[in-house]
């Protein structure tokens, strides 16, 4: 798998849009702060400016690595990878692994460019290393590769470019589907098992919860990383699964 | 005979199509096997799962002795290439870079590259990157791209789709070298039977998903018959003759027939003549692989 590994962050490499968007991140994490800086009811400061971009992350991800994951399929050069003698469970994980370093160079380069300008600009530097900073940094990048595990899985299953489409808005329609589910039932249980379950909502949580300096409740603090590490642990594996029994064009 | 590829009872059945119905095919190692079908007869399936790429409903195959529900498939694949329908290639890479990235795929260093490139002719495309590539070129770079493990054998898809003559004769020159100055045992599907004859050694024929027959060129020869084409006034006289010689013929139109079997010219024009026949042209030729293939299938339409 070293060689997928080595192949596969070769193509990143020498991807002009992978350069161009870890750009287009640097530059939009220290517009934020900017703004903040210049606006005029100015309450933010650095910890806040960490993770600005989080909800951005998924568009992220479907500009760059997922598009270089559904090219494997649409140019058909996986052919190759199978036919030359790698197994299918190798090239699924090849696939998340690099997909999950992107995500997580992205998200890192976000949070340095915020932390380090909001603390330049707006202060509140040594609030970066408090507990509930550090929590919350903690679970934004489990958040990121659970993001990043549920498109793999759906890039891999639809393999094509629909399947960035699909990966797209999945967490969205899901999100909206929890919003009316909790709208019906109504139970604070439910509503709290929501916000950590489904993706979106608990990338709410998780800047709301840096905006309000303090943790969250202990059944959101453990259920927000348990369930993006079911995410992270179970998608893959029914991916695998499903991916080393289909055939491919 | 040692065979690098056997295939038993291979079944593909989609819902209730069956792309293969229990195809047996064997190509012996060093072999140029040349893969005959129509258009939908189950040529790419098989190719497919021989590549990995799709698995089969039921029955089974070897690669090099190896069976395909064994865990070291994926071994014996390590020395095979192939070329499966349209080449596999990065399409917004140099060729150059295409390669590269197969050697990393492979673990292999970049040292083949030039090597590879020059032996496909494509070690003069510079910074092009392969979007911009002709037909022919994106089908040898795809060629290319499977000889960078150094492949004990190649499976090539209907390799000569759109090349022009000149590509054809190339790649048809790139063949026979890797056959004969590497031992590289290729398998071949193409639709172009004049083409795959003038590479083949062995031929697998295959119709609606099942194998007819397997023939090596040398029992193709054998069978392709010779005739004698011979043009007439009437070939109704030409039939009594050939009937009183117990020939073996068949009639074409009112003045064309084909003789099968070996007569002397002489006394067949003076008994034509004797009963009023003239005869116009009379001329040899030999039973190609395409009349051969379609004589088999019993129709046109490849």
């Amino acid at each position: 798998m070293t060689r997928l590994l080595s192949e596969g962050f070769a193509k990143v490499k020498n991807s002009l849009r992978f350069w161009v968007c870890t750009a287009s991140i640097a530059a939009l994490s220290l517009m934020v702060v900017i703004m903040e800086k210049f606006s005029e009811v100015m309450h933010e400061e650095a910890p806040q400016m960490l993770l600005t971009m989080l909800s951005m992350q998924p568009l992220f991800m479907a500009i760059v690595p997922a598009m270089l994951l559904v090219r494997d399929f649409t140019q058909n050069t996986v052919r190759n990878k199978i036919i030359c003698g790698h197994t299918r469970t190798g090239i699924y994980l090849a696939h998340l692994i690099i997909f999950d370093a992107v995500a997580l160079f992205y998200h890192t380069v976000s949070m340095l460019v915020g932390g380090c300008a909001g603390a330049l600009l707006l202060g509140g530097g040594s609030d970066i290393t408090s507990e509930w900073s550090l929590y919350y940094i903690g679970v934004s990048y489990l958040l990121v590769l659970a993001y990043a595990s549920m498109t793999v899985f759906i890039c891999m299953i639809v393999r094509g470019i629909s399947g960035v489409i699909i990966a797209y808005i999945f967490n969205s329609l899901l999100a909206m589907f929890g919003g009316l589910a909790i709208f019906l039932v109504k139970d604070a249980d439910f509503i709290k098992l929501m916000s950590c379950v489904l993706l979106d909502m608990q990338a709410s949580d998780v800047i709301d919860g840096m905006a309000d300096l303090k943790l969250p409740g202990s059944f959101k603090m453990y259920g927000m990383p348990i369930a993006s590490l079911a995410y992270i642990v179970v998608l893959p594996i029914i991916g695998i699964s499903q991916f080393k029994k289909a055939d491919l064009k | 005979m040692e065979y690098i590829i056997q295939t038993e009872g291979l079944c593909k059945y989609y819902k209730k199509f069956k792309a293969l119905d229990g195809v047996d095919i064997h190509v012996p190692k060093g072999s140029i096997y040349g893969f005959v079908g129509r258009n939908g007869a189950g040529k790419t399936t098989l190719i497919r799962i021989l590549s990995g790429v799709a698995f089969p409903t039921k029955g089974s195959f070897e690669i090099r002795g190896v069976k395909s529900t064994d865990r070291k498939i994926h071994e014996a694949r390590s020395r095979m290439g192939a070329v499966v329908e349209t080449p596999s290639i990065y399409l917004d890479m140099t060729a150059e870079q295409n390669i590269r990235q197969q050697c990393r795929a492979l673990g292999k260093d970049f040292s083949c590259v030039d090597g590879i490139l020059k032996l496909v002719g494509l070690s003069n495309t510079g910074k092009k990157l392969a979007k911009n590539f002709s037909l022919g070129m994106r089908q040898r770079l795809g060629i290319a791209f499977s000889l960078v493990n150094d492949p004990e054998f190649l499976i090539l898809d209907e390799p000569i789709n759109g090349l022009d003559p000149q590509g054809i004769i190339e790649v048809r020159n790139l063949l026979t070298s890797l056959n004969k100055e590497r031992g590289m045992t290729i398998l071949i599907s193409s639709h172009i039977l004049d083409e795959l004859s003038k590479l083949a050694t062995h031929y697998g024929f295959i119709e609606k998903g099942h194998i007819l027959r397997e023939m090596s060129a040398d029992e193709i020869e054998h069978a392709c018959r010779h005739m004698t084409r011979i043009t007439v006034s009437d070939t109704g006289i030409l039939s009594g003759v050939l009937d009183a010689m117990n020939a073996d013929y068949k009639v074409i139109s009112g003045t064309e027939a084909e003789i099968y079997s070996d007569f002397t010219v002489t006394p067949l024009v003076l008994a034509l003549h004797e009963k009023g026949c003239e005869v116009g042209k009379l001329s040899e030729s030999h039973e190609s692989l395409e009349t051969f293939f379609i004589n088999m299938v019993g129709g046109a339409g490849i």
